[in-house]
């Protein structure tokens, strides 16, 4: 709990620091927010796939040891202690490494391992319903200095083939679908939209259900606003 | 000047950090070069929305729609036919 109350004060101070109070309180509170859920069949990965060919970069999964000993520096304070609390939950991280720095990582739970800790509460949001052999990709963030260097897909793909060799076969994700840098993500990326939710939120309470259209619908007024959140949120 | 042309123009002028030898060809793949991104292809909507006074849904902003110029000048090509 102290520790939860450490991750809001500093995150706190860092939207303030930041000024982006009114961004933040947007994810907290709104109505009728279409999010599409995403599947991604290990199995149709290109078996030649090569995501390290940005040779400046290391593509690693961080552990809680690696924080503890800051073999690898994570920029942001609220970022490492809210990583203490994920790794406590057995959650799992992968990471892009430039000169000893975190400039972007993703969080993953994995079954069973994450299960017998927490399910991500994302999970009963979006209607997915996960199995043994799959995962649940979430919480990436680029570091704002290192975005616009395609980084995230590289990112994403970094964990996927990580869990594909440890013989997982589906990653599941989201994307919201007023942010275009992420549905444009999602879709280089070639995962397979399932049936879109439409979710109100008050802070902790969340109210999802159903959404029976195809396709999202981008305006161009939403377009400037999802420039900020972009390649945060997969 | 013609749509491809236009396209050209901008990409070349806006989403190309790096200092290329040649010019882009209609055909250059831009997604696997990393020209278009995510950050980019924002860029790049709001630009053709704007130039060309069309409306991209959410189920035409597909890869396949903006692998190339030739193939983002075929989008507009259908989205003005409409």
């Amino acid at each position: 709990m102290f520790e939860k109350i450490k991750v809001i004060f500093h995150r706190s101070r860092e939207i303030l620091t930041e000024g982006i109070l009114g961004a933040e309180i947007q994810k907290q509170i709104f109505w009728n927010k279409i999010a599409t859920p995403v599947e991604m069949d290990l199995c149709t990965l290109p078996p030649n796939i090569n995501i390290y060919q940005h040779t400046e970069y290391k593509f690693v999964e961080l552990k809680l040891a690696d924080l503890q000993t800051e073999k690898w520096v994570v920029p942001l304070s609220s970022r490492r202690m809210k990583a203490f609390q994920f790794f406590k939950k057995g959650w799992r991280n992968f990471a892009i490494i430039k000169d000893s720095t975190v400039v972007g990582d993703v969080w993953c739970v994995t079954f069973p391992r994450g299960l017998a800790y927490h399910m991500h509460p994302d999970l009963k949001m979006l209607g997915i319903q996960y199995k043994e052999g799959e995962a649940y990709g979430f919480d990436m963030l680029i570091d704002p200095a290192y975005r616009g260097k395609n980084l995230a897909v590289p990112l994403h793909r970094h964990l996927q083939v990580s869990l594909k060799n440890e013989g997982f076969t589906k990653v599941y994700g989201y994307y919201w679908n007023d942010n275009l840098p992420a549905l444009w993500m999602h879709r280089m990326i070639k995962f397979h939209e399932l049936p879109k939710r439409r979710v109100s939120r008050f802070f902790a309470i969340i109210y999802a259900r159903f959404l029976n259209q195809t396709g999202p619908s981008i305006q161009a007024s939403q377009k400037s606003a999802s420039r900020d959140s972009s390649e945060d949120k997969s | 000047m013609s749509n491809k042309e236009i396209i050209k123009e901008f990409i070349s002028h806006e989403l190309l950090h790096d200092s290329r030898e040649t010019p882009l060809n209609d055909e250059d793949q831009l997604i696997e070069l990393g020209i278009i991104d995510s950050l980019g292809i924002m860029t790049l909507l709001t630009f053709v929305e704007d130039r060309f006074s069309l409306q991209i849904s959410g189920d035409d902003l597909i890869p396949e729609n903006f692998g190339s110029i030739a193939a983002i000048s075929d989008l507009i090509e259908r989205q003005l036919n409409r």
